[in-house]
């Protein structure tokens, strides 16, 4: 660091006279010394460190010891200023002028850990991210430095969701092993959409994917699944009551080819075997009404949504969901209606129904693929 | 009326409801008591970033603050969107600086609503580009080695392959 030019308080050792007046040509030792002492005591007081210390660096000083700094206000050429390292000095308030190195200025580097994991969370894909069209973004994050790298490694949130729109299998099943290591213990979304998308590996890659997800499915905290197929046989080799955390569970088919009933009571054993304890938001829209008894169905669902058997049981049953907000309800074309239809119609039993909390009531003939805008919530 | 310092010795006289958007001073004040007239220190805040920072309170005065046992399981989830309303897109167009001084700020006082503004934009500012363009961005430092650079790109080729 060199000292340029300077004006300092009274109290400064620069302003004092030195006791014997050099006479000859240059600087005694004393003068040389009170020089020195001077610059030490301006980095003690202004700067908050001393150079003669064996670890003071200015790049490492903290930021924050500037506590007086005024930002943008750079004057150049005043014969008040002291500058360092040719950067340009800066005024703060007193007249008095300090320098800026680039140390000092905020930049992206100064967020802490927490802060820049809040913005990477931010940076996740939205269901509008498509894998085949652009890299996820974790990906690109861990190739910017090694300290994103690092943050973003082991921030276990970052790689708990797995949003698979189109399965592909040079993509998708890199990505699934990707995720699984990195996401350590945290629970789990998973998306595994096939919508609009004919490819003839999706169903065998999703099977895939299912498998590499199965020994997981303790984690799993949100599953949905919007299939274009009948049914992926991957999801009849899950465990049954394997699912302590699953708040959300949808199966929205899309295809017009229906469940067969023996299939759709597998599912449903394997999902509703004796209750899951977290569920809110269930659907169901398999072109198949579900058979599930509703007895053993969660009461604090906040959300439902699918093709049902409508009758007497099943709005006792929502009349005792007291944090039921939404309720969207599908009958079956005509033709598919006769196991499943009500004796009765479904105004007489929304008479009859209690639901507290309910905002959202929707009543409708299913739709085809092209007609319906999905029945999941959001996740 | 609360008087806050900044840690360049401005002072700012605001109304107690704008002061308390941010939990710091809020809890500050309760512990200090209500008729105190001494100023809050904000020894990491300064003037003109407080400055800032008080326009946003003064403009989402009065909306309900989030509470402090909020679920905050939803943060886990694709329900966090990183859309910004009108005002708040137009109060926060300033120099990357600022920005982040903003951001700084935010969490030191515990705003969570301008912190989440903050972050949520430079997440938008990061959204689509490729580690380059990042770097550039922020004045970041690549500094891989070029055998790590090249493992890396190795492990993640999958995602590059259109």
């Amino acid at each position: 660091m060199s000292l340029q030019y300077y004006v300092g308080p009274d109290s400064s050792p620069l302003n004092k006279p030195p006791l014997e007046e050099n006479t000859n040509t240059g600087f005694t030792s004393r003068s040389i010394k009170l020089l020195d002492d001077g610059i030490g005591y301006l980095q003690r007081t202004l700067l908050g460190f001393d150079a003669k210390a064996d670890n003071s660096h200015l790049a490492h000083l903290q930021p924050d010891l500037f506590s007086w700094k005024e930002q943008g206000q750079v004057s150049s050429g005043d014969t008040n200023a002291f500058t360092c390292h040719g950067e340009p000095s800066t005024e703060i308030p007193g007249s008095k002028i300090l320098f800026r190195t680039l140390e000092d200025r905020v930049s992206v580097d100064r967020l802490p850990v927490e802060l820049l994991r809040e913005i990477f969370s931010y940076s996740l894909p939205g269901r509008d991210w498509r894998l085949h069209r652009s890299p996820p973004p974790q990906v690109v994050l861990i190739q910017v430095c090694t300290s994103w790298r690092s943050i973003a490694l082991s921030y276990p949130m970052l790689w708990s969701t797995f949003m698979i729109f189109y399965p592909i299998k040079h993509h998708t099943i890199p990505m699934t092993k990707m995720w699984l290591e990195y996401s350590g213990q945290h629970p789990l979304t998973l998306y595994i959409g096939h919508r609009g998308f004919k490819r003839d590996d999706a169903l065998t890659t999703t099977d895939i994917v299912i498998g590499l997800l199965r020994p997981h499915v303790h984690r799993w905290k949100a599953a949905v699944f919007v299939l274009q197929s009948g049914l992926q046989s991957s999801l009849l080799t899950l465990p049954r009551n394997g699912f302590p955390l699953l708040e959300t569970l949808c199966f929205d088919v899309i295809s017009t080819e229906r469940w067969k009933p023996n299939n759709v009571a597998c599912v449903e054993d394997i999902f509703f075997p004796s209750s899951l304890p977290r569920l809110r938001e269930y659907t169901w829209n398999t072109y198949s009404p579900s058979l599930h008894t509703f007895s053993s169905i969660p009461t604090s669902l906040t959300y439902l949504a699918g093709t049902f058997v409508m009758d007497l049981s099943f709005f006792d049953m929502l009349s005792m969901m007291e944090h039921l907000h939404t309720l969207r309800l599908y009958q079956y074309k005509e033709e598919l209606q006769d196991s499943a239809r009500p004796d009765k119609p479904i105004s007489f039993f929304l008479d009859l129904m209690n639901a507290p909390s309910l905002k959202v009531l929707l009543i409708g003939q299913c739709l085809s693929d092209e007609g319906h805008k999905g029945f999941c919530p959001e996740v | 009326m609360i008087v806050l310092k900044t840690s360049d010795n401005e002072t700012f006289t605001v109304e107690r409801d704008v002061a308390e958007r941010s939990v710091l001073i809020k809890n500050m004040l309760d512990d200090i008591g209500e008729n105190s007239e001494q100023a809050i220190p904000l020894p990491n805040v300064n003037s003109s970033v407080l400055k800032k920072v008080l326009e946003y309170c003064e403009h989402h005065r009065g909306e309900p603050l989030p509470a402090a046992d909020a679920d905050t399981s939803q943060d886990d989830t694709r329900k966090r969107t990183t859309d910004i309303s009108e005002w708040d897109q137009k109060f926060i167009t300033v120099d990357q600086e600022m920005l982040f001084e903003i951001i700084l700020a935010a969490n030191y006082l515990d705003i969570k609503s301008l912190l989440d503004v903050g972050c949520k934009t430079v997440a938008n500012m990061i959204k689509g580009k490729t580690p380059e363009e990042i770097r550039k961005l922020f004045n970041i430092v690549n500094d891989f080695t070029p055998e790590e650079e090249a493992q890396i790109k190795k492990e993640n080729e999958w995602a590059e392959d259109r």
